[in-house]
């Protein structure tokens, strides 16, 4: 009799766990995705502001300044695009671009090294952390959207994950494109040096 | 008898794997939440945990939010704003859904430090006010190697931010503060009424409050004191906040 309860305990443990994953991770899946687009937009809402006030102590510095002002609008013109996280090759385009817009702005704070009076600015000290504290976001949630996809993946490739998609969401499919677009650009991020 | 049992023990035992493995997946060498100052590294003083301690209690009666000082020896292949937020989440500094936390996180060996703050404190310390404090009222202070003086002086600032009040906290002093022995007597007795005392009213009357509640122990001050019986609400973090070195 005891035996009997022990296996169906463990059956139940078994496989108890497990019906609702997929579908729960799927959208763990899109709002670690939203949340990445978001930390992108404050980056990108903060570069006018930065552009301005460096041009006011370092106007002749315009190849740089220029750069990022174009790459913060081509990136923004992908970013219409709302299917973006269902097109692997539209959001390596978007990720390439985020990550040139990046490095065009880590070339931007380096170059503002050279202008004291710049450097002392209370309003670039400022724009200085805030763009330090974005990068860092952006690090966060492109990290914890990755993590989110290999959950999701992991899961449907491994029982008994597998059982409950077979038989109960057939339509969810792996994100391993997905996963290949971002993971690759997440091994080397862009550096920031002040 | 053996050989009847193995299917059914075969079965347990992958199930416990199962469970085994899901809890050790994320397993990071982060030091224990033992109380709202963890001082792993050991540069301060233990008067100045104390204080500290009640502040972030008083404060966070008054405000649910959860403030944490953590000093590591090393941040080891981490930088510290990677450190800061693996280490809030990994503690859940702050109450679950307000995500209200903040950590002043300082490593000793790397001479870095940071103020991580948590989603939901976002909008009040930013990164520009997070970053200031560090630098110009923590670090000065470090760089003499006074962590006692920078640690006080920058929650103090922190809980005044964040309070958008004046929140006092003690000045160092250099003397050790004196201890009324029969208000040490009074507060060990209550604490060892509370210790017992609480087990045995949940058992006989079924008092039903939380018994270990996160943090926050209404106004029972001796009882979480000693007892360390701190944990975090389970908030999460995102990144924000500011950092530097000394």
């Amino acid at each position: 009799m005891s035996r009997i309860i022990a296996v169906l305990f463990s059956l139940l443990l078994l496989s108890g766990c497990g019906i609702n994953n997929l579908p729960a991770y799927d959208e763990q899946v899109f709002s670690a995705w939203s949340q990445v687009e978001n930390q992108y937009q404050r980056r990108a809402d903060l570069i006018p502001n930065l552009v301005s006030t460096v041009k006011g102590f370092a106007a002749q510095e315009k190849a740089v300044l220029t750069e990022v002002t174009e790459l913060r609008a081509s990136v923004g013109r992908l970013n219409v695009d709302a299917d973006l996280i269902n097109n692997p090759e539209m959001l390596q385009r978007f990720e390439q671009g985020q990550a040139k817009l990046g490095s065009a702005l880590s070339r931007l704070m380096l170059v503002s090294e050279r202008y004291p009076e710049l450097k002392s600015n209370q309003n670039f000290l400022a724009l200085q952390s805030q763009l330090e504290g974005t990068e860092n976001r952006i690090s966060v949630a492109r990290r914890d959207y990755i993590l989110a996809m290999q959950k999701y993946n992991t899961e449907l490739r491994t029982y008994p994950g597998k059982l409950w998609h077979g038989w109960l969401y057939p339509d969810l499919k792996p994100r391993e494109n997905y996963y290949k677009a971002i993971a690759e650009e997440a091994k080397q991020p862009p550096k920031i040096e002040f | 008898m053996s050989k009847l049992h193995s299917p059914a023990l075969y079965i347990m035992a992958l199930a416990l794997l199962m469970v085994t493995v899901e809890v050790g997946a994320d397993q990071t060498p982060f030091p224990k939440l033992t109380g709202r100052v963890v001082d792993q590294a050991g540069i301060l003083s233990e008067s100045v945990e104390g204080q500290l301690s009640a502040a972030f209690k008083r404060y966070e009666t008054q405000t649910s939010n959860q403030v944490v000082v953590a000093t590591i020896n090393d941040l080891g292949s981490k930088t510290i704003a990677q450190y800061g937020y693996m280490l809030g989440r990994h503690w859940g500094i702050g109450q679950e859904g307000k995500n209200n936390g903040l950590i002043l996180l300082i490593s000793k060996h790397d001479r870095e430090l940071r103020i991580e703050v948590g989603y939901g404190l976002e909008g009040l310390m930013t990164d520009a006010l997070a970053t200031s404090i560090v630098h110009h009222t923590i670090v000065p202070f470090f760089k003499r190697g006074d962590f006692d003086g920078g640690v006080i002086a920058g929650s103090n600032q922190i809980l005044e931010v964040l309070s958008g009040k004046k929140v006092q906290l003690p000045r160092v002093s250099s003397r050790k503060p004196e201890q009324n022995p029969l208000l040490m007597g009074l507060m060990i007795f209550i604490f060892l009424l509370l210790y017992w005392g609480l087990p045995l009213l949940r058992i006989h009357y079924g008092y039903s409050g939380s018994y270990y509640p996160g943090g926050s122990l209404g106004g029972v001050d001796a009882f979480d004191s000693f007892s360390g019986g701190f944990s975090g609400g389970g908030g999460g973090f995102g990144g924000g906040g500011g950092g530097g070195s000394w």
